[in-house]
């Protein structure tokens, strides 16, 4: 089981017009935590994720998703047609 | 060039590596003096220095109370919490942990072989100081390197 976690945090500060220090006072963490998150070189816990969800006031799935080979595709697609209905 | 305006929490990470730093320099001190004492244990070089160590560490000590003094720094305090369970500090620190205990098993048999022309009990002295020393100076140097950013 395997899989990589990939985040729109960088995306998301922007568009709140954050920096790495601003988001790192909102969320009660290190900008150095913040800035490891967002390069992938740190995997956060439930609760720092939530925390940084929380932050930037959006739902934990659009910071971060799980990229698995192919899984996620399937996931879409498959959500996509339960929406339209087709079988 | 960007400019951070700096903060507590900046200070306390700051401190904490200069404490670690510290650290660094202290094992590794100790550990050149008590390698030494095992190699040449009636050099008098090596005795006035050593007993020089307990008031170099009392100085190094003292000036980084100084320094957590004139930042403000305060034990208990929202950011010296916010930096104690910091989830990149507890990482890192794991790493170094694992690294330190990575190398600590591999040096012991080429760390056997440096000590075998030292008489029984210098050569145990040897091994448990520079067991302790690299075990120590591996973990802070790992971590200096991975906090760096």
């Amino acid at each position: 089981m395997g899989g990589e976690l990939k985040n729109t945090l960088k995306v998301q500060r922007a568009v709140k017009d954050l920096t790495q220090a601003d988001l790192a006072e909102r969320a009660r963490v290190t900008r150095k935590s913040v800035n490891a998150i967002e390069t992938g070189r740190m995997v956060p816990s439930i609760v720092l994720a939530l925390r940084l969800a929380g932050a930037l006031e959006v739902p934990v799935e659009t910071l971060f998703r799980l990229e698995e080979d192919g899984l996620g595709e399937k996931a879409t697609v498959e959500e996509s047609r339960d929406s339209t209905g087709q079988s | 060039m960007v400019d951070f305006a700096e903060t507590p929490l900046d200070r306390y990470l700051r401190f904490a590596r200069r404490s670690m730093f510290l650290l660094l320099i202290v094992a590794l001190t100790l550990g050149s003096l008590g390698i030494g004492f095992a190699f040449r244990p009636d050099d008098p070089m090596l005795l006035s220095a050593s007993r020089m160590i307990p008031i170099v560490i009392a100085i190094l000590g003292a000036g980084l109370a100084g320094f957590a003094r004139r930042s403000g720094l305060r034990v208990g305090s929202s950011e010296s919490e916010t930096a104690l369970r910091d989830e990149w500090r507890q990482t890192i620190l794991a790493r170094a942990f694992r690294v330190a205990f990575l190398i600590l098993v591999i040096v012991q048999v080429p760390l056997a072989f440096c000590f075998t022309s030292l008489p029984v009990l210098r050569a145990l002295l040897a091994m448990a100081v520079s067991t302790i020393t690299i075990a120590v100076v591996t973990f802070a140097g790992t971590y200096l390197v991975l906090d760096r950013n």
